[in-house]
């Protein structure tokens, strides 16, 4: 018939379809280079620290629970994940490495802040020592509250060597999910898969090292300010009584003057 | 003045034009059913990813997280405190010249406080970060989440703008037809006295525009 010709739909929408396609796969190149399964639907892959993977087992009939890893239970999950699409192999390995720079950027400036509290424990330990024999209560009581001070100024130093490690890290998998965010909104908007996939390579890599150097750059405070403070206040005092035993009434003592202290 | 030629070919073009626009209302209702099919489907891909995230927001969940995050950052800690102190005590210096056993025992046994003291302070720690951590985690599902919900979003817009164009052209009467129905209707003049027959037909004839006004 001669009207069938005519009237189609100009096939706009087919043409966008296809547009959105290749938008599709550069966004789900962008998110497997940061680790991402793009699919939207899909399972993603179960996290082995997830509690549901975890029963717990009394060893001994009193004995406490114990936490126990249920790998067939874990092994099940992964198996009904992969026949829901997540089997974006390339996106879980590149996660592994990501979680292994994550890693290694909070391991270094664990090292590093380590270093510094040790070094910081060592002159303090050694000043302490040197303070304890000059004043005679070398393995008195003194002593050891003096070690326990330290002791405990140490602990905390170790455990903001870990706070800070572990947020260096943090920073570093929020900056690569920031750029993710940002080279997927480019996408959108038109810029190329490849652009963007060069683009976050070089965000990525940008990351890395802005972290690891800012978290390199910070140092720790002074752990062992206090027990420098007593140890110092100390020294003052037995220069100051020797000059008393030496000149007398002529040296001023610290209480006639007027409060100042030196 | 009714002459039964006129008057057939004068309906010959309305029913033309009638099938037409018929035709012409079946693709546009067809395109808006189609866009409308679309646009569900991305309504949906993005109401699942929606609901997906919103079940790491499951108090259930989120208590049994927080107490994950708490007993990772807790063992962590612990083994900081642990490794730290065992490098401790391979570089500690011995105490020199002798000192008494009160002196050595009490030692020993602040060590053990020190050690409790510092696992206390370890838990009490991790119990501060792991609501951070979890918030943290939390976010960064969210911006998983926001990727494909804004993907699919502003793929919806576009699909919607791209179904309008086709809804107007599916709309759009078919030329070809609108010629014949022009045609017809010139025939039908043409036979003269299809004035009374035009005058009818003009009432029902929807789409003339294309015939140069022939019909008036």
């Amino acid at each position: 018939m001669c009207g069938s010709g005519g009237g189609g739909d100009g096939g706009a929408a087919e043409r966008e379809a296809a547009r959105q396609k290749k938008q599709d796969a550069a966004v789900g190149r962008i998110n497997s280079l940061f680790g991402v399964s793009s699919n939207a639907d899909a399972t993603p892959l179960p996290d082995r620290n997830d509690n549901r993977f975890y029963t717990m087992v009394r060893p001994a009939p009193f004995a406490p629970p114990e936490r126990t890893f249920n790998q067939s239970l874990y092994d099940q999950a992964v198996a009904e994940a992969g026949q829901n699409g997540a089997n974006n192999t390339e996106a879980e390995a590149n996660k592994l490495k990501l979680d292994s720079i994550y890693q290694g950027v909070g391991d270094d400036v664990s090292a590093s802040l380590t270093k510094d509290l040790n070094d910081q424990y060592e002159v303090a330990e050694r000043n302490g020592r040197f303070n304890a024999a000059r004043r005679g209560i070398r393995g008195g009581s003194s002593e050891l509250d003096m070690q326990d001070t330290m002791q405990e100024n140490y602990d905390k130093g170790v455990l903001d060597v870990s706070n800070k490690a572990s947020n260096a890290s943090l920073n570093m998998r929020n900056a690569d999910s920031k750029t993710r965010l940002n080279m997927v909104q480019r996408i959108l908007q038109g810029m190329s898969g490849d652009a963007a996939i060069t683009s976050a390579q070089q965000s990525m890599r940008d990351n890395t090292e802005n972290i690891r150097r800012q978290s390199l750059s910070q140092s720790l405070d002074n752990v062992f300010g206090d027990t420098a403070y007593i140890n110092n206040q100390r020294l003052k005092q037995q220069g100051a009584q020797r000059a008393n035993d030496y000149y007398g009434t002529y040296y001023p003592s610290n209480k006639s003057y007027s409060g100042v202290k030196n | 003045m009714c002459n039964p030629a006129a008057i057939a070919l004068m309906a010959a073009s309305t029913a033309v034009d009638y099938k037409n626009q018929s035709d012409a209302t079946d693709r546009m209702n067809k395109e808006i059913g189609l866009s409308e099919n679309r646009n569900d489907k991305f309504s949906q891909s993005i109401i699942n990813a929606s609901d997906k995230n919103l079940e790491q927001y499951n108090p259930d969940t989120r208590i049994e997280n927080l107490q994950t995050n708490q007993d990772k950052s807790e063992k962590s800690l612990t083994d900081a405190l642990t490794t730290a102190r065992d490098n401790q005590a391979s570089n500690s210096v011995a105490a020199q010249g002798k000192v008494s056993d009160t002196y050595t025992n009490s030692k020993a046994e602040r060590a053990i406080k020190r050690a409790k003291a510092g696992a206390d302070l370890a838990k009490m720690i991790s119990k501060v970060r792991a609501p951070t951590t979890l918030r943290n985690d939390e976010q960064q599902e969210n911006a998983k989440a926001s990727t494909v919900m804004g993907t699919q979003a502003q793929q919806r817009s576009d699909m919607a703008r791209a179904s309008g164009y086709d809804i107007e052209n599916a709309s759009k009467l078919n030329p070809s037809m609108q010629l014949i129905s022009g045609l017809l209707r010139g025939a039908s003049m043409a036979y003269g006295g299809a004035g009374g027959a035009a005058g009818t037909a003009g009432k029902t004839a929807v789409s003339s525009s294309s015939f140069g006004g022939a019909i008036g």
